[in-house]
């Protein structure tokens, strides 16, 4: 099961090194024959790749930012903080997980080419912060974790609520904020349907959605070195950061949110 | 320092047709340690977390040192907490978790070292004060929790049951230390505790709750001695005051078939007796007052003395007995008339 899991994982590494016209002819090899670099000059002369990386980094980066600058205070006032109709409104927010995301493509792309986010990265980081429930039902069971008579605490030590969240209950919740953060940013990196619809201008394009680019290009056979590169460099960072913060992220999957 | 005055202070949660807490009037004077102590559920928390700030009233007011505080924020009361579970904040250490109160008042550094070092030194947690809650036992934990309150030299303290979560050994040295450190502060004291030692120990009055009412006020001996209801005299006290079920006619009491005479007027027909175990002697001469026959179910040792479980028909009494004294599977028992408590049916004393 590990090796089908690594195989395509080796083949990507292999190819992104193999000059391109040897990529199918030859049986695979775990090290490339002669490697070269080629594949980097053509991937990066040919294709704004350095716009593609800029562009999937500030999504995924800007859209993990709106999520958890929403999905944190909000968890913590259905965790911690009593006013009218908080029950009803977190279910509402919790049934939003069970509506196939699909379904509203049509009416949300109708809705930014009104507004004229038509081919800009807003409008693919905006309707993605929307879709949050998960987020906030996470971070609602987090600050559950923490004990109501320490926020309590807080108020006899006159902090209001923005103190209670800043101060006392975000600290606490430090690992569970991060392996949000994680999940987050790696779906982010890897919207695709969305980006393609929404995004038109090659410049503007994400790693995910420039990857089509060298299928298309070439008359004779596909770049699949110059495409391997792309690859390469679009799973680089997502590994770097689950690797980075693989113990937030199994602890957030195991349920020890609030450790 | 303070007086604290409640006054037809009620709580009905939403939803909920039975008050949690039922019209309670309270003057609680300048320096005062009150024990609010009752069963689970009897509202004694409650009343504690009105006065505090953290559950609103239904009905009623609370006046601190004067000042109508009702309406307040919890940090505008002039009141410091101490939790049942410490409710410190677990990523500050001990020194941060007594100073943050002080931060948000807007004290200077320097009078914040001063203060938290004074508690540090009365709790003897100096050591300590840099750690954080996760490295401290829970002795030391409740100090921290303790110097926290302290700091803030408040009006009153209010304790929600902070010795709960503390070993059996480690609870009567805390106990001690909590009524001395009162005593030399002299801060009004509100406490809540479902264990009745704890109430007897420490408090000045106690005030036994049961249903969200308020069934007796007063100073724990007095309220050990002269129980003003079944419910106090079956409370207050370990082991429990035996109440036993009888009937009442011609100054005779009718109990398991047997009749007991000698207790003086009382009102014909169906009431409840009390007597604490310590005054149920295991018959060794002829009394008076002699229930004889009794089954022993269970004996329990306890050292100096013993405790003897027996039952006459459906009545269950317990006796304190010396340890050492040959026992049979029967005992007589003598009741000192004098020692008994009536009380009518609808639990009031008589």
């Amino acid at each position: 099961m590990a090796i089908l899991s690594v195989f395509p994982l080796l083949w990507i590494v292999t190819t992104a090194f193999t000059p391109n016209d040897l990529v199918l002819t030859k049986a695979f090899r775990l090290l490339p024959e002669s490697p070269t670099f080629d594949n980097f000059r053509i991937a990066f002369t040919r294709f704004p790749v350095a716009a593609w990386i800029w562009n999937s980094l500030v999504i995924a980066g800007l859209v993990t930012a709106g999520k958890l600058a929403i999905a944190v205070p909000a968890g913590f006032a259905f965790a911690h903080m009593r006013f009218a109709g908080r029950d009803t409104l977190f279910w509402v927010i919790v049934a939003t997980l069970t509506f196939p995301t699909i379904i509203g493509i049509v009416p949300l792309y109708v809705g930014i080419s009104m507004i004229g986010w038509y081919d800009t990265l807003a409008g693919v980081i905006v309707p993605s912060i929307a879709y949050i429930g998960f987020y906030v039902f996470f971070m609602r069971q987090a600050f559950r974790s923490l004990p109501a008579e320490m926020f309590e605490a807080a108020r006899l030590d006159k902090a209001g609520p923005l103190k209670q969240l800043l101060e006392i209950a975000i600290p606490n919740v430090l690992p569970a904020i991060a392996s949000l953060g994680v999940i987050s940013f790696l779906g982010a990196w890897n919207i695709y349907l969305w980006s393609l619809l929404v995004l038109d201008s090659p410049e503007k394009r994400t790693l995910t959605i420039g990857l089509k680019s060298f299928i298309v290009i070439d008359d004779f056979e596909p770049l699949w070195g110059p495409m391997m590169v792309v690859g390469l460099l679009s799973m680089l960072p997502v590994m770097l950061l689950f690797l980075l913060a693989q113990r937030f992220v199994m602890a957030a999957f195991t349920g020890r949110v609030g450790e | 320092m303070a007086e604290v005055s409640l006054r037809g202070v009620s709580k009905t949660y939403k939803g909920s047709t039975a008050p949690a807490v039922d019209d309670v009037s309270l003057s609680i004077v300048d320096g005062e340690f009150l024990v609010l102590v009752g069963p689970s559920g009897c509202g004694k928390s409650t009343l504690l977390r009105m006065v505090a700030g953290l559950e609103a009233l239904s009905s009623g007011e609370i006046a601190i040192g004067g000042r109508r505080v009702d309406g307040l924020d919890p940090a505008e009361r002039d009141i410091a907490m101490v939790f049942q579970n410490y409710a410190l904040y677990p990523h500050m250490t001990a020194r941060d978790n007594m100073a943050y109160g002080l931060k948000n008042r807007g004290f200077g550094r320097a009078e914040i070292a001063a203060r938290v070092e004074v508690a540090a030194r009365i709790l003897q947690i100096e050591p300590y004060l840099d750690r954080k809650p996760r490295q401290l036992s829970g002795g030391q934990r409740q100090r921290i929790a303790m110097g926290r309150a302290i700091v803030r030299e408040p009006a009153a303290f209010l304790f929600d049951e902070p010795l709960s979560n503390l070993d059996a050994k480690l609870r009567v040295d805390m106990r001690g230390e909590i009524k001395s450190l009162q005593k030399a502060l002299g801060v009004t004291s509100i406490y809540v505790t479902h264990d009745q030692v704890e109430a007897m120990t420490l408090a000045d009055r106690v005030v036994v709750l049961n249903e969200g009412k308020v069934e007796q006020v007063g100073a724990p001996l007095d309220v050990y001695r002269r129980p003003a209801s079944a419910f106090v005299a079956g409370f207050i006290g370990s082991p429990a005051m035996n109440l036993l079920q009888v009937t009442a006619s011609d100054c005779a009491i009718h109990v398991g078939g047997q009749t007991l005479r000698g207790s003086g007027a009382l009102p014909d027909g169906a009431l409840t007796v009390g007597l604490r175990p310590e005054d149920l002697r295991l018959a060794t001469f002829e009394g008076a007052a002699r229930l004889e026959g009794l089954r022993v179910t269970l004996v329990e040792e306890l050292g100096a003395e013993r405790l003897v479980h027996m039952r006459l028909a459906d009545t269950r009494l317990v006796a304190s007995a010396p340890s050492g004294e040959p026992l049979g599977d029967t005992a007589a028992v003598y009741l000192d008339p004098r020692k008994l408590h009536f009380f009518a049916t609808s639990g009031e004393r008589i």
